[in-house]
């Protein structure tokens, strides 16, 4: 065993496990190697500027605390989210290679195929049957309000600064206005 | 007439025995007991019997038998072998898991659900944990003394740590 090597890993594409969803709902799919930040930069995006109702992350095996915790981030940022949690087995094939195969025989292949639980969130906008299990209504708002309106743009790409043509004029008036040092005033503090 | 004194006891072999010690003096808290629950019964807020925290230490096979006996049907807290802790419902168990135990804590509800043929539900829950900076670097940063300065220089914004929470009930739906 020691001279196969890891050659393809793919994964059974499984439908979404939440019933009466639109075609074109927006599915994340969380890997090992994603990055928060992009992923939410997307997601958000898709939530605020598109003005989507409904999103699903998922991820399996070692992504599922990465799904969780872009689950978290975006309840914290946008608050009063309905949210389903499902959990379940996904098979993921693995194709193993032998690097050093026998003179007169071809090339020998292992595929391994591997359960590893999975996790699929949906978080809406809209009320969500709270008979259904997995269900966990949106948290209260004082609890969310305080983090989103201070981070509501994080998700965001950072704005442009201003051109270098209005910063101009703000140099000129330092310039102009001969206001003492001591006296600590906004002219003064311009200067650093 | 003379009176005959008793002859004094010879001292024992190795020397006459010292002084004995002074009482020990106990301090009694007089009054009122202190509040609190009654000796027996858990902390208010402690988890029951029916809560299991999964960690990724822990031996797997070990923790899916320990799931396996407290979703018998003589397996709560009363039966013999049930844990001591506020008692919870009968068939119900909850499975927690934090961070890197979250996959694990989905493996152990899952199998156990294969292994009861269907009669399980689970009900899965996410939440997010403010994690604490350790005694050390807390006792470290609040002795340099400028409390207000540095002291937030840790924790000001806590860590946070994704968990999961999976309720595993015997009747359908769990309330």
């Amino acid at each position: 065993m020691e001279n196969f090597r890891k050659v393809r890993t793919s994964e059974e594409e499984m439908p979404l496990p939440f019933p009466d969803l639109p075609p074109d709902v927006v599915e994340m799919k969380v890997k090992e190697g994603s990055k928060i930040r992009n992923l939410m930069n997307f997601a958000m995006a898709q939530m605020e500027l598109q003005g989507r109702r409904q999103i699903v992350f998922s991820g399996c095996g070692r992504a599922v605390t990465k799904t969780i915790t872009c689950v978290e981030i975006m309840k914290r940022k946008l608050g009063g989210l309905h949210q389903v949690t499902k959990v379940r087995y996904k098979t993921v094939l693995e194709v193993w290679e032998n690097q050093d195969p026998p003179p007169d025989g071809p090339a020998q292949n292992l595929t391994v195929h591997k359960n590893v639980p999975s996790i699929c969130i949906l978080l809406s906008r809209d009320p969500l049957d709270p008979n259904q299990m997995g269900y966990q209504p949106p948290e209260p708002r004082h609890e969310v309000g305080e983090d989103t309106l201070g981070s509501s743009t994080k998700g965001l790409k950072r704005p442009l600064p201003p051109p270098c043509e209005e910063l101009l004029p703000k140099k000129l008036q330092v310039q102009v206005s001969d206001s003492p040092r001591g006296t600590g005033t906004t002219a003064g503090q311009q200067d650093h | 007439m003379s009176s005959v004194r008793p002859a004094a006891p010879s001292p024992p072999p190795g020397g006459l025995p010292g002084p004995p010690p002074p009482p020990r003096r106990r301090r009694h808290h007089r009054g009122a007991a202190a509040p609190g629950p009654p000796p027996g019964s858990p902390p208010a807020g402690a988890p029951g019997s029916n809560d299991v925290f999964v960690t990724s230490r822990s031996d797997f096979r070990a923790q899916l038998r320990r799931c396996q006996r407290l979703l018998a049907p003589g397996g709560g807290p009363g039966a013999p072998g049930g844990g001591p802790g506020a008692p919870g419902a009968p068939g119900e168990l909850r499975l927690h898991g934090l961070g890197l135990a979250v996959p694990r804590t989905i493996n152990l509800a899952l199998q156990l659900q294969a292994g009861a043929g269907g009669t399980l539900r689970l009900h899965a829950s996410t939440s997010s944990v403010p994690l604490r900076a350790p005694r050390a670097r807390r006792r470290h940063t609040g002795d340099t003394g400028d409390s207000g300065d540095t002291g937030g220089e840790d924790g000001d914004t806590p860590r946070h740590n994704s968990a999961i929470h999976i309720r595993l009930c015997r009747e359908a739906p769990c309330a």
